[in-house]
């Protein structure tokens, strides 16, 4: 023992309640090496885009909602490509850009208002308000690290930490970190993620010699989380239900925080040398770019997290060049039918795809393999609404990377709008409408249910589930017999 | 927050007796159990006060498990870190349970703390020094009394002695100093549970109905610091509960009165001014200091002023609660003014400050009272205009404490505009769109309300006409605040702001609102079935004497705050 330095020793600290800093999580991470990380990230957006500009409509595809069709991206011009998502051009070969789906289980949902139940289906495919799994925590479950994050979540100055009450698999909230002055700015989340990461190579030597102040920190820190453990469990004897359940869980993070600390002092990696913007304040826009394009690509690439979160919140209205100040979802958002708030929703959506193919570029930008990162991520980029109208149909998706994770990119897909539209399910009667109703899709058809576009993601990651939320819409009354299905993996993603 | 949909029944017959204070000794009681924690037996006058007073019994709730705040930690590790610059980052709380990011944010902050060496100072002994197993003991114990609220039992000085003991046991080279020992155990007892939850235990009382237990003399202490200072008790109150001072109600109001007269009690006063306002955001409208204004309309809005628009309301609830009686009519009606010289230009007030604030006395016939001041105005305004059903519905529910049911799902909630050709105001608008259908019913009782602060545009500016524009053509209109409100005990003709103040200063529901309100401030629950009672009691002796202050008093040092019920685990 004589050797043994201090920092392996003092996290050593916690033998007596189970060691954390175990050769077996090495030898998990030496085996995770072998293979590619599997990456995801969703880039969630508010609002929409405006129907009829941002669609491709080449000559000699039927523009009809029926029709269904593919082009290759590969062969057109940037003038081919929608001012909306011209951003995408140069990386064109990169993406799916998917048409036509429809947010189905928030059309048959009756609670709430479009915002509400779009935000709480858009990544559950399920009732808002009910403790329902987004689909990237099943991903997270399938291909997460011990001892890594599991998934990294952030929103912007303006941002819901609550992240619309989404949940993971053991019935924990997934919370996001805000990047804004108050919480600490950027730079403290960079410093939270890399802090304890070490600086160049992938393995680790024995550690010698005395160790620094701030591996003593480390070492503390982590068998401090090993002796908090118990004493938590101590207080369950004296709690009803509930406060065990909260105690119960904080536990168990404990618990994880533990492992990454053991975990994250044997990694090193390429990590920012430099925190962005340290003590600036940054808002809204800014702080996307610097979490899609800095923090998820770098802390992809040093495997710390495999699973990454953006929740972008509403836009100003000088970011999309109208007046400064103007109430942007009363005057802009509901005013896009007409000029000048078509314009400015298309200078939002444009903003928005110009975020997305950043990260694009950032994700392509790490050799891996004989490719690089992205072919072994699949980035996400998913809108509230399918515009500014609170439409729920013919919503934009727009998909990245995958080509190691069986998606074939470099397409535009038209699906047809044919399918049965759970809004009719609820008519009380042949001639009659749902009360007070403004789902903006009454009795067309639509396109297939996102909740398929989850389900293809998730298996694209090896989750064995067929189906997200709610599977089916049954009708009531008069079409009490009629079911509009949303499950099974979304066709045509593979080529 | 407080709920609008939440209304007191007021049973209001056979209350009778002192709130807070000098109610009926039972000599009889016994001593408590044998809690460790549980400070000396109970003593004569630690009965309930209002037990014998009110039918339906004590008025006490379970006590759940409740996490310190960000705020409430920081204060409470400065305190006891010793460390008054301390500013750990932390995460805001997403729920009833911790998140993962105020976890590994809270292990941080440890971390950090013991580098501050604060926590050495318990330490009787050199800590720099060889490993001392008894003084360790009693730097546990010493500091484990302030970071856990009480004296710690056995199993807990058990439990770190354990921790201190490993820690010094390693092997290692150079060997692990005593200082680096202490640090460990102070770094565990900062992210333990007793430090960062809040849960009362209370202790058998003989003397109590079944089901009733007596808060401990430092969980009365808690409490009360917690509620007044947020932040972890001083070593006067730490000492008061070792002396059994907090076990009678008499003695808890002594401290209650101790910590509100202190400077750090005014922070929670104007906290609850800006929560009451809803100037920190909710999910109807942003906060303050970030509510996007038409820049081009009010070119004149500026950070500082939104500051000075939070700085006025709060200054003016502090000073009516602690230097003018806690007059709750004087909060409705005064005319002073808390003013930056941008602050005072736009209220038109002459000789305000060149630099700095200064106390000055607004225009009576256009201000009166903290509803008619910017701030709580434009909260409830869009980015341009007034807005009257929003402002009406503020009122009608947090400042009436009336149900309103919300809105029809997938209501049009956009803002009337009008139509080429019309020349009509806001308020014109506002009956135009809501004035039918289903939505009359609510609308034709909040929107009357809202139509008196009509003189106030979107910025809480004075305004007597208004401009409008319908197809790019600017009108301008003149504005009318003179509303007949049809319900409640502001019924009746009112004329602007100023009297719609005058109407909230002279209602009894108002004020029964107000009590209502710093109840659930006070005891972070809302009035149940048991305290309707005591809620009886606060408001009779609240209308009499028109003082907050009192009001708060009253119900940190009331039954509901000194007993809890029974929760089986």
């Amino acid at each position: 023992m004589s050797q043994l330095n201090r920092r392996r020793l003092l996290a050593g600290a916690s033998l007596a309640s189970g060691s954390l800093f175990l050769p077996s999580l090495l030898g998990d991470r030496a085996a995770h090496a072998q293979a590619p990380a599997k990456r995801l990230v969703v880039f969630y957006t508010g609002h929409g885009p405006v129907t009829g500009k941002w669609e491709l409509r080449p000559p000699g595809m039927p523009a009809t909602p029926q029709s269904e069709w593919e082009l290759p991206l590969g062969p057109l011009a940037a003038t081919d490509f929608s001012k909306t998502l011209q951003p995408l051009h140069p990386y064109r070969e990169d993406v799916l850009i998917l048409e036509g789906l429809a947010l189905t289980s928030a059309i048959a949902d009756k609670q709430g208002n479009n915002h509400g139940v779009a935000t709480g289906h858009r990544l559950t495919g399920a009732v808002a308000g009910a403790k329902h799994v987004s689909f990237d925590q099943y991903v997270a479950d399938a291909v997460a690290v011990p001892g890594r994050f599991k998934y990294l979540g952030f929103t912007d100055n303006g941002g819901d930490v609550n992240n619309a009450g989404f949940y993971d698999t053991a019935g924990n909230a997934v919370s996001l970190a805000r990047c804004d002055a108050f919480y600490g700015f950027c730079a403290n989340q960079f410093k939270r993620v890399f802090g304890s990461v070490g600086t160049s190579g992938m393995t680790s030597p024995a550690p010698s010699g005395p160790p620094t102040g701030i591996e003593l920190s480390r070492s503390r820190r982590q068998a401090s989380t090993d002796f908090l453990r118990d004493q938590y469990q101590r207080q369950f004897a004296r709690l009803g239900t509930e406060d065990r359940a909260k105690l119960s869980l904080h536990r168990d993070m404990l618990s994880d925080l533990g492992k990454r600390v053991a975990e994250f002092a044997q990694i090193k990696c390429e990590k920012p040398t430099d925190y962005p913007l340290n003590g600036s304040p940054l808002r809204g826009k800014e702080i996307a770019n610097v979490i899609l394009t800095k923090m998820f690509p770098t802390a992809m690439a040093c495997d710390l997290t495999r699973v990454g979160l953006f929740s972008h919140t509403q836009l100003t209205a000088a970011d999309v060049g109208a007046t400064s100040g103007l109430d942007v979802h009363q005057s802009i958002a509901h005013s896009a039918k007409t000029e000048p708030g078509m314009g400015w929703m298309e200078n939002y959506y444009r903003l928005h795809v110009d975020q997305f193919a950043k990260m694009i570029a950032a994700f392509k930008s790490v050799p891996e393999g004989s490719g690089t990162m992205l072919d072994n991520s699949i980035l996400v980029m998913s809108t509230e609404l399918a515009n500014g109208g609170h439409d729920l149909y013919r919503m934009m998706y727009l998909v990245a990377g995958g080509k190691n994770l069986g998606l074939k990119p470099g397409r535009y897909l038209k699906y047809a709008e044919t399918g049965a539209n759970p809004y009719n399910l609820f008519k009380t009667s042949p001639y009659g409408d749902r009360p007070g109703g403004n789902y903006g899709s009454t009795s067309f058809g639509l396109g297939p249910a996102h909740n398929r576009l989850l389900v293809s993601l998730m298996q694209a990651y090896g989750v064995d589930r067929n189906s997200i939320g709610l599977d089916a819409a049954v009708g009531t009354g008069y079409l009490r017999d009629v079911k509009v299905e949303m499950t099974g993996p979304l066709p045509r993603l593979k080529g | 927050m407080r709920t609008g949909t939440l209304v007191v029944v007021l049973l209001g017959t056979g209350c009778v007796g002192a709130i807070g204070g000098g109610g009926p000794s039972d000599d009889s009681a016994p001593g408590a159990t044998d809690d460790p924690a549980a400070g000396p037996s109970m003593m004569p006058g630690t009965g309930p006060t209002s037990a014998a007073a009110c039918k339906g019994g004590i008025p006490a709730a379970p006590a759940y498990l409740r996490r310190l705040q960000p705020e409430e930690y920081v204060n409470t590790v400065r305190e006891l870190m010793t460390a008054p610059t301390a500013a750990p980052q932390l995460e805001p709380p997403v729920g009833k349970i911790i998140s993962q990011l105020e976890v590994e944010k809270l292990s941080a902050a440890a971390a950090e703390l013991v580098a501050t060496k604060g926590h050495l100072t318990f330490a009787p002994c050199d800590v720099a020094g060889a490993q001392n197993s008894m003084c360790a003991d009693s730097f546990i114990a010493a500091f484990g009394r302030v970071a856990f609220r009480r004296p710690l039992d056995t199993a807990e000085k058990t439990w770190l002695r354990g921790v201190y003991d490993q820690v010094r046991g390693l092997q290692v080279t150079p060997p692990v100093t005593f200082r680096e020992s202490l640090d460990t155990v102070a770094q565990v007892m900062l992210q333990s549970p007793q430090l960062l939850y809040i849960r009362d235990e209370g202790v058998v009382d003989r003397s109590l109905p079944a089901g009733v237990r007596r808060l401990t003399g430092y969980e009365r202490a808690t409490r009360l610091s917690y509620l007044f200072w947020s932040s972890t008790p001083d070593k006067s109150l730490l000492d008061a509960a070792e002396k059994g001072q907090l076990d009678s109600a008499d003695g808890v109001r002594v401290q209650a009165e101790r910590l509100v007269a202190s400077p750090r009690a005014r922070k929670m006063v104007k906290q609850f001014a800006s929560s009451w306002l809803e100037l920190d955001g909710n999910a109807s409208h942003p906060n303050l200091e970030s509510f996007e204004k038409d820049k081009a309309r009010f070119s004149y809005d500026s950070a500082a002023l939104r500051t000075a628009w939070r700085n006025e309301v709060e200054s003016l609830y502090d000073r009516v609660f602690f230097e003018q009686g806690g007059s709750f009519s004087k909060l409705m009606t005064s005319t002073e003014s808390y003013v930056t010289a941008a602050l005072a230009k736009m209220y038109g007030v002459t000789g305000g400050p060149t630099t700095g604030s200064a106390w000055v006395n607004l225009n009576p016939m256009q201000r009166g009272g903290l509803f008619t001041r910017a701030a709580s105005l434009a909260v409830q305004s869009t980015a341009d205009t007034q807005d009257p059903i929003h402002r009406g519905v503020y009122v009608f529910r947090h400042v009436m404490c009336q149900p309103l049911p919300d809105p029809p799902v997938d209501v049009d909630n956009t803002p009337p505009k009008p139509l080429p050709g019309q020349k009509v105001s806001t308020r014109q608008l506002v009956d135009i769109k809501t004035g039918g259908g289903v939505c009359v019913a609510c609308h034709s009782v909040v929107n009357p309300i809202g139509f008196t602060l009509e003189n106030y545009d979107a910025m809480g500016a004075w305004q007597t006409t208004e401009k409008l524009t319908a197809s790019g053509v600017t009108y301008t209109v003149p504005i009318d605040s003179t509303a007949t409100i049809p319900a409640t005990d502001l019924a009746g003709t009112t004329m602007g702001g100023v009297g719609l103040s005058q109407r909230l200063a002279a209602s009894a529901q108002a004020r029964d609102c107000a009590v209502q309100g710093w109840f659930e401030k006070a005891l972070a629950r809302a009035p149940g079935d048991a305290d309707t009672c005591l809620v009886d009691q606060l408001k009779t002796r609240f209308k009499k004497n028109d003082d907050l202050r009192d009001l708060v008093l009253a119900i940190a040092s009331s039954d509901a705050a000194l007993f809890i019920k029974e929760v089986t685990p």
